[in-house]
């Protein structure tokens, strides 16, 4: 408050020495003039209030939820991470629980969101505010969010340039003119780059609050250029005046060491996910270096951001960066640095699209320069809840794939047939209670859950696809095995009723809703076998995508984590490690060959082989009746 | 010939936005996929611009050039009186593609240096508002129901009437003073407004209470059922149209309502002068789940001129078992961020009075 307040001291005693002033000029609805520009629709102003509006907050009431929110909920801890240039504290705000350690005992995987790290990007803070607002709204869901309160390490910084933020709404509807310009120049040089105000995009060291000092509104730094990775490869990035000046050396800013103090609280070394917000252009700039497994799955990310923003009607594009090429912004910095999943959201307007208006033209405005960054204020609330989903989803993918937890088998009298469950931490093992001896014909409930809520449910109370996704969903579950006459093939039916989200006849949810299913079947006795005695060995084998299509960890045994770009211990089916899982076929069960059906011996075959061999045999059979009936 | 201009504008409009509903979904246009000879920089922009449009006629023009100056054109027509051929000429810059582009500061994609199209439309826009402002301006005072519901019709018209009541547009003919409304028509489109709810309906409220100061258009624009950011923005500046009491009986209203505008009402009413706004309200409200952070900022605003930490710590005291009324207890000391309010936090710490661990370590942390 004392620095403050000298700076402001400072700032009139410069102002009254006569040093030369900007010319101020205004942003309108309607009305353009020598220093008036209309851009179509009312310029929205902040509002103070601490609940989401059709609006823009101010930032002291965005500030005062965002601390509401730490101290009200138990899962949501504040940490100062530093100062800016202005000396204002810099919150940074973690999600999860209190013990760092996923259900399984894992260390968490983190993920860090950074918000308004340009001021004039008033959708930016609005964004990740309303993330902020629904990871605590929706901490009692038992399903997606209570899931990564649990698991994960939500990191989230919602303004880090503060200063500038703040001197964008000191100024709400006011800019000064484009450098080179002067009284005399018209409206369009004057409004064509608008560099403080509303349109402040840099920091503000040695940058008073007055809007109308020539002599520092062209000053300040791009905390967007101001990376290790790529420092200084852009013309303006070494130019004080330019919009895009990287500052004297890479991190020099206090707001950028605070993002990294952000970072460290993951900890580093866990992180998974980055997004830098911005506004605007409707895109995603999906930074690319020199790692396909890295790339590969950052870029199936994007798309499924795309989709579940398209299946609520806007459409953020994935440009994809060239292979090792890149800027000095914090997405190309940490993609670089920790080979993690990141990118530049720019919220909308959209810009560049073919057949759609660019920035504020987009809500039927004039399209004047630098529109896009005013966004209407009756667009920011929905604009807030469509990516709000987009944004989770994403922390469910990178939470890590789904493995199987425990898988029981019961017969109808409710007692265990088999049950085995998976324990330990990164080396799991697998304990198997019960192993008893099935029978062909009888029937069975099968019991499968999962580390992860595996499905959602639509209003009316039906599994559904997660927004925008496509995955399959019902799980498909098989019985392999070879009874000495060939490999065989069953399939249980397991439909998307079989997700449980409540008690079916004695069986439910582990922990989350739909993160296990049970199916009753009857054990098929057309099983091939070569003897009508002993028992036979079948495995079960259960595939299933969660709902974000990643496809189970094959082998539960080996922990999956993130390392070098990509996921370790994620298995396919055979089990290889890669960046695709697979089936799960660790359950071995046996099976009584009593009711099962002779069957001639084959070396090897696929599923079905017995068919033929039954066929005989009940040939064989009419044939034996025949005989009898004539022998009479 | 003014018919024939006025039914060309309207065709123009339509075709407008016809094309405006059909949105492409694909992807933004690369650098890539930009010829060379239409991607310019910075610089290059910035020279154009400075310098003189009339020095580029008649020579051989790049793009650039040929964009600023189709734009400057389109800029400079006035959308008062607007000929035949000036409509025809923004119904075809309104459809104008884009040919000069810029690299996007953040990534690959190009992005067009002028957006002539969407100037264009907005200048036919314009042209019908100010049409409409001359069939709305005779029925202002003789026929309010009329004017209400034609004001309420289209956007055009929405503007045109608010332009009418701001008084705030250069006068066109006959054009009515907003002045000149007695506070019998107000009242009257007032009720118009009210019946119609509309967002239109409080575009044209909110124009009435600018020009008019009139208390019941306010309180049916902040107590409408429709969710407007107008109601937000109006609300904020609640004091500039009535007194301090007035706004008082308004703001209590609105939070007893607990309607969207509840929070922003809370603190618009702890900015109310001590000698009119009921502290109790504010300390009773921190005990709400959904309004007590805002309760707490209200107070804690107030403690920049006469703080009360006793009566923060009393309540704390008092409201031990309640996680809401002790978490915004706590913020009312958090957001005064005064060295009297930590070392209350601390002495809330010492003396045990906080139940809940959670907010302990938060409290703890503040303190560090």
């Amino acid at each position: 408050m004392v620095k403050l307040t000298a700076c402001m001291v400072a700032s009139a005693l410069v102002f009254m020495s006569g040093v030369a002033s900007a010319e101020v000029l205004n942003y309108t609805e309607n009305t353009n003039s020598n220093n008036q520009l209309a851009i179509g629709y009312p310029v929205p102003t902040p509002v103070d209030s601490l609940t989401a509006v059709d609006g823009f907050r101010a930032y002291d009431s965005l500030h005062s939820q965002h601390q509401s929110l730490a101290i009200t909920h138990a899962e949501v801890r504040s940490n100062v991470i530093g100062q800016t240039h202005n000396n204002r504290d810099i919150y940074v705000y973690r999600f999860g629980d209190s013990d760092n350690q996923t259900n399984d005992g894992l260390t968490e995987p983190a993920f860090l969101i950074n918000g308004t790290i340009h001021a004039r990007e008033w959708q930016s803070p609005e964004v990740v505010t309303e993330l902020m607002e629904q990871l605590t709204e929706k901490k009692d869901d038992q399903s997606v969010v209570e899931y990564l309160l649990d698991n994960t390490n939500i990191i989230i910084l919602p303004v880090m340039n503060i200063d500038g933020f703040l001197q964008t709404q000191r100024f709400p509807t006011q800019v000064t003119q484009s450098p080179g310009t002067n009284a005399g120049s018209t409206p369009g040089q004057k409004f064509s780059q608008p560099r403080d105000g509303r349109m402040r995009r840099k920091n503000m060291p040695n940058v008073d609050e007055v809007l109308s000092t020539e002599g520092d509104r062209l000053s300040g730094v791009d905390l967007n250029r101001n990376g290790t990775a790529f420092f200084g490869v852009q013309p303006g990035n070494s130019d004080p005046d330019s919009l895009i000046y990287g500052g004297v050396s890479a991190q020099s800013e206090p707001e950028t060491q605070a993002l990294l103090a952000a970072a460290q609280l993951g900890p580093r070394n866990r992180l998974r996910f980055y997004q830098d917000t911005h506004s605007f252009s409707r895109v995603l700039f999906v930074p690319q270096p020199n790692n396909s497994r890295r790339n590969t799955i950052t870029n199936s990310l994007a798309a499924k951001f795309q989709s579940t923003t398209q299946a609520q009607g806007a459409n953020y594009f994935p440009v994809i960066d060239q292979v090792g090429s890149g800027i000095p912004t914090t997405a190309d910095y940490f993609a670089f640095t920790d080979l993690i999943p990141t990118w530049t959201l720019e919220i909308e307007p959209p810009q560049g699209f073919s057949g759609e208006p660019n920035g504020g033209a987009f809500y039927g405005g004039t399209g004047a320069s630098h529109s896009g960054f005013i966004m209407p204020d009756s667009e920011i609330n929905r604009t807030r809840n469509q990516l709000a989903p987009a944004q989770i989803l994403m922390f469910y993918h990178q939470a890590g794939p789904a493995h199987v937890k425990e898988v029981r088998l019961v017969d109808s009298d409710g007692n265990d047939v088999y049950s085995a469950t998976w324990s330990g931490g990164t080396a799991r093992s697998l304990g198997v209670a019960t192993n008893n001896t099935l029978e062909g014909g009888e029937s069975y409930s099968l019991y499968v859950s999962f580390n992860k809520p595996m499905r959602v449910r639509n209003t009316a109370g039906n599994i559904a696809q997660y927004t925008g996704q496509s995955v399959s969903l019902s799980p498909t579950v098989t019985i392999t095995g070879n009874g000495g006459s060939g490999n065989f093939t069953r399939s249980i039916n397991v439909t998307n009723s079989s997700w449980l989200n409540q008690d079916v006849d004695g069986f439910t949810f582990s922990q989350y809703h739909d993160d296990a299913f049970k199916v009753d079947f009857t054990l098929p006795t057309d099983i091939p076998v070569s003897a009508t005695t002993g028992n036979t060995d079948i495995n079960i084998n259960i595939s299933a995508e969660d709902l974000a299509g990643l496809e189970l960890d094959a082998n539960p045994a080996t922990a999956v984590d993130w390392s070098g770009g990509a996921w370790t211990n994620y298995e396919n089916s055979n089990g290889q490690a890669g960046i695709n899982g697979g089936t799960d076929s660790s359950y071995n069960l046996k099976v009584s060959n009593q009711n099962l059906t002779l069957s001639e011996p084959q070396s090897s075959g696929g599923g079905g082989g017995s068919i033929p061999w039954a066929l005989l045999v009940l040939l064989g059979l009419c044939g034996l009746r025949r005989v009898n009936q004539s022998s009479h | 010939m003014k018919n024939i201009t006025m039914t060309a504008l309207y065709v123009a409009l339509g075709l407008v936005a016809i094309k405006s509903s059909h949105a492409v979904e694909r992807g933004p246009l690369l650098m890539s996929e930009v010829p060379s000879g239409q991607v310019y920089s910075e610089s290059d922009i910035a020279t154009i611009k400075s310098q003189d449009i009339e020095a580029h006629k008649g020579t051989d023009t790049s793009s650039l050039v040929k964009e600023y100056q189709l734009y400057t054109k389109v800029k400079g027509m006035a959308v008062t009186g607007l000929s035949d051929e000036g409509v025809s000429f923004l119904n075809q810059a309104s459809q104008h593609k884009a040919t000069a582009f810029q690299r996007h500061p953040e990534g690959p994609i190009a992005v067009p240096v002028f957006d002539v199209a969407s100037l264009a439309k907005h200048k036919l826009f314009m042209a019908d508002v100010y049409h409409q402002q001359k069939e709305l301006s005779p029925l202002l005072n003789a026929a309010p129901a009329s004017f209400a519901r034609m004001s309420t019709a289209t956007p055009a018209n929405t503007q045109a009437a608010k332009l009418l009541l701001e008084r705030s547009v250069p006068k066109a003919d006959g054009e009515v003073s907003s002045a000149l409304i007695s506070s019998t028509m107000t009242n009257l489109l007032v009720d118009q407004y009210k019946h119609i709810d509309s967002e239109s309906s409080l575009v044209l409220l909110k124009a009435l209470v600018e020009a008019t100061h009139n208390y019941y258009a306010a309180e049916v624009l902040l107590t409408s059922k429709q969710k407007s950011p107008l109601k937000h923005q109006f609300l904020e500046s609640l004091g500039d149209y009535f007194s301090d009491r007035e706004q008082e009986v308004l703001l209590k209203q609105l939070v007893a309502n607990e309607s969207e505008l509840a929070s922003q009402a809370l603190i618009k009413y702890g900015q109310l002068p001590l000698s009119i706004l009921d502290a109790d309200l504010l300390y009773t409200k921190l005990a709400d789940p959904k309004l007590g952070a805002s309760s707490a900022l209200s107070i804690a605003r107030l403690f920049e001129t006469s703080p009360d930490y006793a009566r923060v710590m009393k309540h704390v005291k008092a409201h031990q078992k309640s996680r809401a009324a002790t978490a915004n207890s706590l913020l009312v000391l958090k957001l005064a961020d005064t060295a009297e309010s930590k070392a209350a936090l601390q002495d809330i710490l010492d003396k045990g009075y906080l139940q809940f661990e959670d907010m302990k370590v938060e409290v703890s942390s503040w303190l560090n």
